[in-house]
This record gives structure tokens, sequence and C-alpha cells, in this order.
């Protein structure tokens, strides 16, 4: 999608890039705050084995570029881990211990700890405990058969969530064996989004601060509460007698007001700090306000931030985020740069300077994005100033009026190395251009555009839980996975209100009718659907809307099933997940399930 | 003036919004459903519920088209209901708002003989033979706030508002559909003021969408009841 919209020209435009669909309101956020494995806040790495100090991480994560027009913007890199580990460690980090650098866990060079990973490991044992924190793996993830036998290996989990769900109670599943489970669960109850103050930051990275609704209910507690008040156990455990306490004991965890969390000072840690008296430009910072954007971070200890690119959302003027201005900007495209604040220093749209020419005029003069309108003396640029948008750097342009190359201009792609849009991206497990690939599981044995059968590196697992079957005449239809509009994730949230399970009260199929009538089954009618992993059973929905199609001489049937139910709710018990069926089987660059292709079987009852 | 719904099912996702908008605001309890082998729940209007998507497959032309229909009382001009019932205590029109309200004292009338008289098969029973419908929201509406389906709906297919302005903006959009869609039209617009834009034959999305398909509409329907109506009457005191 990236290399077309940047063959069509859609980058850094009204209206162009890539938008990605979340699942939830706040991915954006999460994974900017370090919700993957591989990344740390603010997209810099995880730290990996061979990055042994400080310096070697910055020394290998900082690119450098030898063309004086490319920005290279992450030649800043070392003053945002520097600032982070400020944040992280505040006044137990100087430069004599690497800003607590060294106490931070390293990952091994090569090594995947994505989901399938985790699980992985504890189908293995070699992972022993698990903190289950808002989210419901025994129905959500692919292959969750493997999930929740894997949940019965751990000695304790700890389930972190509104309701009791599949997670928690894995022990009394369909197939469980209590008396035979050893893990100890316990369940920290949670309260809803709208019952805790915070920001969420949406799919166009706007930080929205969402005041609190409704006071939590019964002993529920904004999960800001629940882990400062772990935190501080944790630490004074480990200060009594931990092994290896510094990085804990040394943590900076002074994020209370009154005793309860202060989701205020958790949005200015991350915003960053002065935490020195710092002189920059002939105008002095004192210790303890708050840094104005990130142009001020440093990497000498001087400063922090947990991440840099929320740097400037909670300043000296006030919570960013919680600004609620109704006008748009001047070029009236829907900006609103008054409402909320987007990350980097509330630039709605990234690249934008790729929507004008090399003179600063935009492409588009009807819904332009920024447009440069500084001063001209004898066909050249003698001052700076761009309107619109908050420019993505506020250097000239590239050009003069008259056509003279400027040197003091900077290319338009300012976080890539040397300035350009790539199409050939390098770095990816299966790159550097995107190919087609027959998925793990398929109905037929030939890759018709390539001779390439499945992707060379895609990630598969090995265990007896990780079966699958292709061209498998057990397994003869394609089955799909995707959502419905009455629930939500895994349903957790809608297969508790009534409302929602009167519209879509059971685990339906759907088929076509040619299928159908293939194999006997009325509308309405109970079916098991099978895969070489599991078994769901489903209301069959037969509709015009599924058709068989050909490929390669062969006809194929496709079935759909949406993924949200489980046997918790509704408490007939007999309503389960999708991902019973799923395969475990991960892109081999973010381990992305392949929950959309798989194999699959629709017998009568 | 009265207040008028417009209704594009043209816009319309089949997200259902409106139907569990409606539950939430008159306090409906769910019914106790299955799948059924379509993806509209519950299987009929009844007296906990007030609105209903109905979904209906259908290939045309080799085309297959997902037809979606908010089912909900029409709040006719002149409505049949109310003059079967003839009692202005069980049934009677908001004349501010055009709204059609069924009160407690449905309960004492003949529910079946009502039921019957709706040319779009609207109003359910309880078992004590009280009947129920979408009342337009009538307190929202009449406290300056849209009905709960309209304000809930993301797609622009539910409009409230004025009747004048309803009324233009359906001959707006059935001029903007129409190019793409011959049997695009605006369905029984003189006789109600629930006004549904349709694309298709109005018989595809669902049994009563028009009062009745063909020549004679709401109003020769209307004719015929209130010839009937003295009949009706003599029965019920006999009864």
């Amino acid at each position: 999608m990236a290399i077309i919209q940047q063959l069509l020209g859609n980058m850094g435009v009204a209206g162009g890039g890539v938008n990605a669909l979340r699942g939830e309101s706040n991915v954006q956020g999460s994974t900017d705050h370090c919700l993957l494995w591989h990344i740390w806040p603010g997209c810099l790495k995880t730290a990996r084995a061979s990055n042994t100090t400080l310096a070697a991480y910055n020394e290998k994560w900082t690119p450098s570029s030898k063309d004086p027009l490319s920005a290279n913007w992450w030649q800043n890199y070392p003053k945002y881990s520097v600032s982070m580990l400020k944040s992280f460690f505040g006044e137990k980090a100087d430069v004599a211990n690497e800003f607590g650098y060294r106490w931070l866990p390293k990952v091994d060079d090569g090594a995947v700890y994505s989901w399938f990973d985790i699980f992985d490991a504890m189908y293995k044992e070699t992972i022993k405990g698990f903190f289950a924190w808002g989210q419901n793996p025994a129905c959500s993830g692919a292959n969750a058969n493997k999930t929740r036998e894997a949940l019965g290996k751990l000695d304790w989990m700890v389930n972190v969530n509104l309701f009791d769900n599949e997670t928690g109670s894995f022990w009394k599943g369909p197939g469980m064996d209590p008396g035979a489970i050893k893990t100890e669960v316990f369940m920290l109850p949670a309260c809803a989004s709208v019952e805790k103050e915070g920001s969420i930051t949406n799919s166009g990275r706007w930080m929205q601060w969402r005041c609190r609704g409704p006071k939590p209910l019964g002993d529920s507690l904004p999960d800001g509460d629940i882990i400062l008040t772990l935190g501080e156990k944790i630490k004074e455990v480990y200060q009594e007698d931990g092994l290896y306490p510094e990085p804990i004991a040394n943590l900076k965890w002074d994020y209370a007001t009154d005793g309860t969390y202060d989701p205020h000072k958790v949005a200015k840690e991350i915003n960053g700090y002065f935490v020195k008296d710092v002189t920059i430009k002939g105008k002095t910072y004192r210790k303890g306000t708050l840094v104005p954007s990130f142009a001020f971070l440093q990497a000498d200890g001087s400063t922090s931030s947990g991440n840099w690119l929320y740097c400037n959302s909670y300043t000296e003027k006030g919570n960013m985020a919680a600004r609620r201005g109704q006008e748009d900007a001047v070029n009236n495209i829907g900006l609103f740069p008054e409402f909320a604040w987007c990350w980097p220093v509330n630039r709605r749209i990234i690249y934008n300077r790729a929507s004008v020419d090399a003179k600063g005029v935009p492409w588009d003069r009807k819904d332009w994005v920024v447009y440069f309108k500084g001063e001209e003396k004898d066909g050249k640029y003698v001052s700076r100033k761009w309107i619109g948008d908050v420019p993505d750097g506020g250097w000239y342009p590239l050009q003069n009026p008259d056509g003279s190359w400027r040197d003091d201009a900077k290319h338009p792609f300012i976080m890539r190395k040397h300035g350009h849009a790539q199409i050939f991206g390098p770095g990816r497990a299966d790159g550097p251009f995107p190919e087609h690939y027959e998925p793990l599981e398929c109905p037929v044995e030939k890759n018709f555009l390539n001779p390439q059968m499945v992707n060379p590196t895609a990630a598969v697992y090995a265990t007896k839980a990780d079966a699958h079957a292709t061209c498998d005449p057990r397994y003869p239809y394609v089955g799909t996975t995707y959502r419905v509009s009455e629930h939500w994730q895994t349903g957790l949230m809608t297969r508790t209100q009534s409302w929602l399970m009167e519209m879509q009260p059971q685990m339906f199929v759907e088929i076509s009718e040619e299928l159908a009538e293939l194999k006997g089954i009325q509308n309405g009618e109970r079916v098991n659907v099978t895969s070489a992993r599991g078994k769901v059973a489903c209301s069959a929905v037969v509709t015009k809307r599924f058709k068989p199609f050909m490929m390669g001489g062969l006809t194929v049937h496709q079935v759909g099933i949406p993924w949200h139910y489980g046997w918790r709710w509704p408490s007939t018990g007999k309503e389960d997940s999708a991902n019973l069926l799923t395969p475990s089987a991960g892109d081999p660059n973010t381990r992305i399930p392949e929950t959309k292709a798989f194999m699959v079987n629709v017998v009568k009852v | 003036m009265s207040n008028a719904f417009f209704i594009d099912t043209t816009r319309c996702t089949g997200c259902r919004g409106c139907q569990v908008a409606c539950k939430q605001w008159h306090d409906l309890p769910a019914e106790k459903t299955e799948n059924r082998g379509t993806l509209e729940n519950p299987p009929d209007l009844s007296f906990s519920t007030y609105k209903l998507v109905r979904m209906r497959e259908t290939e045309t032309d080799g085309k297959l088209k997902w037809l979606f229909f908010p089912e909900q009382c029409r709040h006719c001009i002149e409505p049949p209901c109310l003059e079967t019932a003839q009692d202005e205590s069980a049934i009677f029109k908001d004349d501010k708002t055009g709204a059609v309200i069924f009160t407690a004292n449905t309960k004492n009338l003949f529910a079946d003989e009502i039921i019957e008289s709706c040319p779009y098969n609207i109003p359910r029973k309880a078992a004590d033979g009280t009947l129920a419908k979408c009342d337009m929201c009538n307190g929202r509406v009449t406290n300056g706030l849209l009905p709960a389906c309209v304000k809930t709906c993301p797609t622009g297919t539910m409009n409230f508002g004025d009747r004048d302005q309803m009324v233009s903006l359906a001959q707006q959009r059935l001029a903007q559909v129409s190019k793409k869609h011959n049997s695009a039209q605006l369905v029984d617009a003189d006789d109600v003021n629930v006004i549904y834009l349709v694309s298709e034959a109005p018989a595809l999305y669902y049994e009563f969408v028009m009062a009745s398909a063909g020549s004679h509409g709401l109003s020769r329907h209307m004719a015929l009841r209130k010839m009937a109506s003295p009949f009706w009457r003599a029965l019920r005191q006999l009864a």
C-alpha cells in the first residue's frame, strides 16, 4: 500500500498516506508507548544483547547521511534515548551508570519475542508466570487451543480485566480437567476506559485527553492504579532481598497524588522536564519545568522525556491534548490544529513538504496542506514562512523562485536516512519487494504466480499443537474470519450485553447456497466447523454473499466465521472462538497471524 | 406543521445502531433469540421491539444486493389504527409533532383489529392485549432532542425534522439516486411522516414496505377502512 501511495504521489497530501484501520481506539497510543516487544517508546529500538554499552547502542541505531540536503532526523537518536532513560530512572541515572542503560533487559540478537513466541515458550514451559492485562488470549490469539493448553502449564497467572473471561477461567473450560491443572490464577478487577482519566491516540495520531465519566464500580480500579500499586510492592520486595535489585529499585515511580495514580504526572513525564537549568540559544530553562518540544531534548542527561514523539504535548502552557478548539487552519482541510494535539509537534500531516513543488508551491492549489510564503528579493527567497499545517521542518524550499537551487534546504522525507521516500525496503525479512505466496494452508498444490509455494521466511511453530494441513481432503474449504458490528474484540464487553446478544446470539458460519446443497445443510442448522487444530459449533447462515470460485481449474468453496465468541458467555457455554481453528503462523516481520486464510471442513452435527 | 423522518436506505449499512438505541431509550428488554440462518434478529417486531432492520439478499442482472430496511411505524398522516380505534385515550396523534401514540389503554381495544388495520403491519400486542409500537420518541422530540434512532445513526440514513425540510431532502436525494437506479422511489411520501427512499423495487426489501403493491395505496386503504368502520364498531359492541 505504501509503495502504491508513493508512486501515486499520495504522501504528505490531504487525504493521502495509508490509514491503518485499528481494532481498538488506542492502538496507536499503546504502540507509541511500547506495546510491541521490538520497540521502546517513540520507536526507539529495543536494545540487543550485542549493544553492550549505551554508546554502542546509540552508535548502532543512529543513522548518518552524507547528503547535506538530508535532515536525517534520526541523527538526534541519542538525545531521545538518553532523555527516555532519565524519565525511567530519574536522579539515579547519570553518566557513570550510562543513565541506567545497563539495567535494562536486552533481547538476544536474532530472537523474536512476539505474541506467538510468548505462548510457544509457555507451552514449552520456559515461561512460568503471566500477566494477561486487558486481553483475552484464550479467545483472541490464533490457535487458541494451544494458548489454552499453554496457560495450564504456568505456575501463576494474573488476569487484569473488567470481567472474568475465558482466559481467567481457562482451567474450567471445555476439555479441561481442573483437578490436573496447577496454575494459580489471580483476578484483578479493572474499570472500563470511560471510568478513568487519561488519553487515547487515534490512527491519525491525535492524542485526545478524556475526563472520567462514571466512577469505577465495586473494587475495580483504573489500571494506572493497579500498576502503580504493584510497582510499589515489587520495589519493596526487591529492596528487601531482590536478586539484582537496581533495575527495579532505581525506577522513578512518583506518579501518585494523595495516594492514587495521577494521569497528569505520567503525561508530564512522557512530555519531559528540564532536570537541571539549561541554557539553549541564550535562553535559560529552569530545572523542573516542562520541555517545550523535542528540539530542546539533550543527550547529556539535562532533559527527560518518556517518549520524545510526545514532547510538546504537555508543556508549561498546559495539557495540549485537552484542547477543544473548533477553528480550522487557514487551508480549511479539516486539520483543526487547536483540537487535541497531534504528534509530532502538532503536525497533522506527516511529510507535508512532499505536498509542494521544489519552490514551496502546493501541487494541489485547492486542498493544499502547507504553502511557502517567505519574502522574495531578486528571484531569491530571503525569509522563511510556511502557512497551513506545521511544516515537516521549517527550512527553505529546495529552489528559489528563479529556479536556482538552495544549499540550506532539506528533502521532505526527514525520517528517512537520505530524505527520500523509498520503494526498496531494506531490513525486511522477506524484502525488498512484496511477493505473492500461498497461505500456509491452501486448497491448491501450486502457487500460480511464482514457483515458491509459501513464504520461506514465514514464522511457523513446531509443537504438536501447531498442526497444519494443506491440500488435505479432510479440510477441503477455505476458511476466513471477520468481525460483526454488534460485538467487539473477543466479545467480553458485548457478549454480556443482552441487547447485543439479541441481535447476534450465536457463533455462525456463512456458507454459499452451492456448498449448503452439496453438504445437505439447512439454513440455520447447527454444524461443526473443523480444522487441523480444533472444532467449533456454528449456526449455518446460507447466503448469496459467498460464492464458490475457480482456482487453477478447481472449484473452491470459502466459508466465513466471526471471531467474537467464547464459552464463558453466553451462559449456555456452547459458543466458542473462531481462533480454535486458525493457525499459529505469522508473517516474518511482525508475526501478524494468518487468520484470514486457512483450511476447514463444515460437517453436519 | 408536523415532523417527519426521512430514511435513506441507500445509505444504510445494516449496523443496527438504531435498533439498539430504540431499545435503550425505551428501556425495552432483549428477546431470547437464536441465529436462524440470517443476521436479522429478533425475528419480528414485538411488544418489546419497535424497530427492526430487515435484511434481504437479492440478485438482479447477476449483481448481488444486500438490502437493509430499518422498519418502524410510519406515523401516517391519516392513521388507520387511530381511525379504527375511535378511542383517543388509547390511540391519539400529537398534532405538534405528528407522532401517533399508543397508550396503556390500548388494552381495551380489539388488538387484532388494530393490527389488521395497519397497512404496514406494525403494531404488536402483549399477552394482555396491550399494543405497542414506535412513538417517534415523542418525549425526546417535544424536548428538542432527535429520536434515539436518528441521533445514533452514523451514516445519514436516519433523518428527522420539519416535514417540509424532510420532503425536500428526500426529493433531493431521490434525484441523485435516480441517476444510478431506475427503480429509486420515495415510498408513500404523501401519506406518511416516515418517508423511505429505496433504490430497488420495494417488494425486494420486505413484504410491508408499501401500503400495498400496485395502484391502490394508503388512501384507498383508508377509504375502505372508513367504509367498514361502522361495521367494526357494531361488532365490538356485540362483543
